[in-house]
């Protein structure tokens, strides 16, 4: 029994101390958030934009159309030799100006213009056109649609011209059939 | 005889009225039809095959419209003779005063009111795809 009581004083103080830690370690805890750090290396991030009112426009086929886009160097690091091209649909063509940008330093943007053509004998519809910009095998991109639409008033002229066959025959047969 | 020659221009009078019905509404359910068809067309891409596809309806209206114009005139010079070949036989029979020569003009009348909606339906299906196109 006494064995036991001198035990229970221990076990007492032990707890004790057990208690204390954890109190002070949720303290602390508190205090100093983990937080994991990591060395920051140099890094380019190349962006490239289509500048606003450009997104969805309208295309005459073989008239050429200047589009204006913006490539910009987010990183920490310049950027040397960007290509530029574009996916487009068959026969369409895209021309940079300039070409290509053989330097993009930190936090620099530069301005290109882009001329469309379309095919002269395109049909009409929506066509999505992809511009890329591409340093090193890293691409990055942007998109536009055109639409191609007909020719204003051809068609309007062409069912107006039939109404107009139609009336003139239907006058003639009119007057032709009647008269026999 | 006379009872005989008198049915028989009753009966083409009666054949007469059921052919121009037949080409009227048949003309202008086409036109209505092709209407829906040619203006599905025009709002749909432009491909070329599409406007082929078009100008064929297109043709079919004018052919089909043109064809019921003539059998109307025709339909209408045929009962303008059959009442006046009855016209006749009834001024013979003395029993003349009970059919009004009046209803040669509103025949007329209506016959080319007939034509005119055949014509206008046609009109409309032909110009209105082109319009929306």
């Amino acid at each position: 029994m006494k064995k036991f009581i001198k035990n229970f004083k221990i076990y007492k103080v032990l707890t004790g101390l057990v208690c204390t830690a954890l109190l002070f370690g949720t303290l602390l805890g508190g205090l100093f958030s983990a937080s994991t750090v990591i060395a920051q290396t140099e890094k380019p991030i190349l962006s490239l934009y289509l500048l606003s009112g450009y997104y969805y426009m309208d295309i005459i086929p073989g008239e050429p159309l200047k589009l204006y886009l913006e490539l910009e160097n987010a990183g920490t690091q310049e950027i040397f030799d960007i290509t530029l091209s574009a996916d487009v649909p068959a026969n369409w063509v895209v021309e940079y100006s300039p070409a290509s940008i053989d330097y993009l330093g930190v936090g620099q943007r530069k301005s290109i213009e882009a001329v469309v053509l379309a095919p002269s004998d395109e049909s009409r519809g929506e066509y999505n056109l992809v511009f890329i910009a591409e340093y090193q095998q890293i691409r990055t991109f942007s998109n536009t649609v055109l639409v191609v639409g007909d020719i204003p008033g051809l068609w309007q002229w062409v069912g107006l011209g039939l109404g107009a066959v139609m009336i003139g025959g239907f006058i003639f047969l009119y007057r032709h059939f009647n008269r026999n | 005889m006379i009872e005989r020659v008198h049915e028989h221009l009753i009966a083409e009078l009666a054949s007469n009225a059921r052919t121009d019905t037949i080409f009227v509404l048949t003309a202008i359910f086409l036109n209505l039809i092709t209407l829906g068809i040619n203006s599905g067309i025009a709002s749909s891409s432009g491909e070329n095959t599409q406007t082929v596809v078009m100008f064929t309806f297109v043709a079919l209206i004018v052919v089909v419209n043109f064809v019921v114009e003539v059998g109307l005139i025709r339909g209408r010079q045929m009962r303008a003779k059959l009442i006046n070949g009855l016209l006749r036989m009834y001024k013979d029979q003395g029993v003349a005063d009970y059919y009004d020569p009046s209803m040669l003009s509103d025949y007329a009348l209506r016959y080319n009111l007939f034509m005119l909606a055949v014509l206008f339906t046609g009109l409309v299906a032909v110009v209105i795809p082109f319009l929306l196109r």
